[in-house]
């Protein structure tokens, strides 16, 4: 009896120097998350020495699939999410406990986006579904900066000033190493009585954030105060950026454009409007002035036309009655529900909030509910057709 | 001035008859219950997609379909009541 109480305190005592030892070599292999929010692991066999994947390997071999938790060290955050058996490159399926937060895309077994994610900061840990969690658990930190250094090219920022006439544009900016491919910042504004002016483009050198400042023309106001046409004066600031690629660019015998050659990654834009002068309208119905040609001893087709259009041209306030009627049917019944009902369904979409939050695990959705969903729906078209032709039949015209 | 005459008259006529009927009830009961709908509905295409789908565009289009049959046929009828010389 003795004997096999050494024997239990024996091996306890190998269990527990067993565990401390891998927990060490476990926070040996600390990882960290790179500048552009990326978790990566930072082996290349992360199958083998994180625990979290490798525990459940067998998983994906049995199609069950894996999965994670996302946790501080003190408290459940309540992320959740299962690696897809079939799809260790795709996106992760996550289902939420309590605050939703974004998914977290996996993008290969290893690495976890924790920009995407959009994480709040603090001490994370990743869980394994182990039953020895402690082996294979892995900590790691998230903070703000990690969110401000995305390495996806954006503009984060797009102002202008008036009285300076410069617009201002921050953003982050890729500067590829690949031959041929560059990434060009192309600035310009757009109005539609002068077209385009003031275009500008920076081909990016560096990558990294950038901060650049585009003069632009002041908005054009009339020369004279006493016109009596009326126009719209208004202009639009473009910021996009392009990626050029100059292994297709332009074909050099056929001369056709070759779409590849240059592709808008973003796009962003801004309209100054600042009306000034006399009789300027902003809406198709404001521009229903009055027209009046110059009448005088030495232009009298001037008079006449003057005259026909006092007597034909509708007038600006004979025009606005109809918007007036319009406006009194939609307030009345029953054609006002009609209209009423309209606008209600158009706020009818699958994307809406949902009323409740129904979290199915990811093996159940892939083997049971996406069949099951594909199936029904075939039938139901299948009746829907079937049924249909049954009403055709019926037609008379 | 002739067309405005002509649009003011109409337009007279037509809103003093329209001002007869009762006002809509704007309660907002109709839009809540759509809402809620779109809740509804939002969760059921969270994991039955395909269904929903195609429930709403086989309802959508029997809508559409019925509705396009039923205008053509009164435009027919009032087409046809018109005396013709044969």
């Amino acid at each position: 009896m003795k004997w096999r109480k050494y024997q239990l305190f024996f091996l306890l005592s190998v269990a527990v120097l067993l565990c401390t030892f891998c927990f060490g070599v476990k926070n040996s292999l600390a990882n960290t998350i790179s500048s552009n929010g990326v978790f990566t692991y930072n082996n290349t066999s992360c199958l083998e020495d994180i625990g979290i994947i490798y525990a459940q390997n067998s998983c994906f071999a049995n199609g069950i699939g894996c999965l994670i938790s996302l946790e501080t060290a003190t408290s459940t955050v309540g992320i959740y999410g299962i690696a897809s058996p079939a799809s260790l490159n795709g996106e992760m399926y996550n289902y939420f406990y309590g605050t939703p937060l974004k998914p977290i895309p996996v993008f290969n077994e290893c690495t976890v986006n924790l920009y995407e994610a959009n994480l709040p900061s603090g001490l994370y840990h990743i869980r394994s579904f182990s039953p020895f969690p402690y082996l294979f658990d892995d900590y790691f930190s998230v903070t703000n900066q990690v969110f401000d250094s995305t390495p996806n090219t954006r503009i984060d920022s797009f102002t202008y000033s008036t009285t300076t006439n410069k617009a201002r544009v921050q953003g982050y900016i890729n500067a590829t190493t690949t031959s041929g491919i560059t990434e060009r910042l192309q600035f310009h504004q757009f109005s539609s009585l002068l077209g385009i002016e003031s275009f500008k483009e920076v081909i990016a050198t560096t990558t990294g954030l950038f901060d650049l400042s585009f003069d632009f023309l002041g908005l054009p106001t009339p020369y004279t105060s006493t016109t009596t046409a009326p126009f719209i004066a208004d202009t639009t600031l473009f910021a996009r950026i392009y990626q050029y690629d100059n292994n297709y660019a332009t074909d050099p015998f056929s001369g056709v454009f070759d779409s590849r050659y240059k592709t808008l990654l973003v796009s962003t834009t801004t309209t100054i409007t600042q009306l000034t002068g006399i009789n300027i309208s902003t809406s198709t119905r404001e521009l229903f002035a009055y027209p009046e040609y110059e009448c005088s001893i030495t232009s009298l087709t001037g008079c006449f036309k003057n005259a026909l259009i006092w007597a034909f041209y509708p007038t600006k306030d004979g025009v606005e009655q109809y918007y007036s009627f319009i406006s009194l049917i939609e307030n009345k019944a029953p054609i006002g529900y009609f209209f009423m009902a309209r606008d209600s369904i158009q706020g009818l979409n699958k994307d809406g909030t949902p009323s409740t939050n129904i979290t199915i695990p990811y093996s159940i959705k892939y083997y049971i509910f996406s069949p099951f969903d594909i199936g029904i729906a075939g039938i139901l078209w299948f009746f829907f057709l079937f049924n249909f032709y049954k009403r055709l039949k019926f037609i008379t015209i | 001035m002739i067309t405005s005459a002509f649009l003011n008259i109409i337009f007279v006529v037509l809103s003093f008859l329209i001002g007869l009927l009762p006002n809509i009830q704007t309660t907002g009961a109709f839009t809540t219950a759509i809402t809620t709908a779109s809740g509804y509905l939002s969760t059921l295409y969270s994991f039955i997609p395909f269904i929903v789908s195609t429930l709403l565009a086989i309802i959508v289009f029997d809508l559409v379909f019925e509705s396009g049959y039923m205008i053509f046929k009164v435009v027919y009828w009032v087409i046809r009541r018109f005396p013709t010389q044969s």
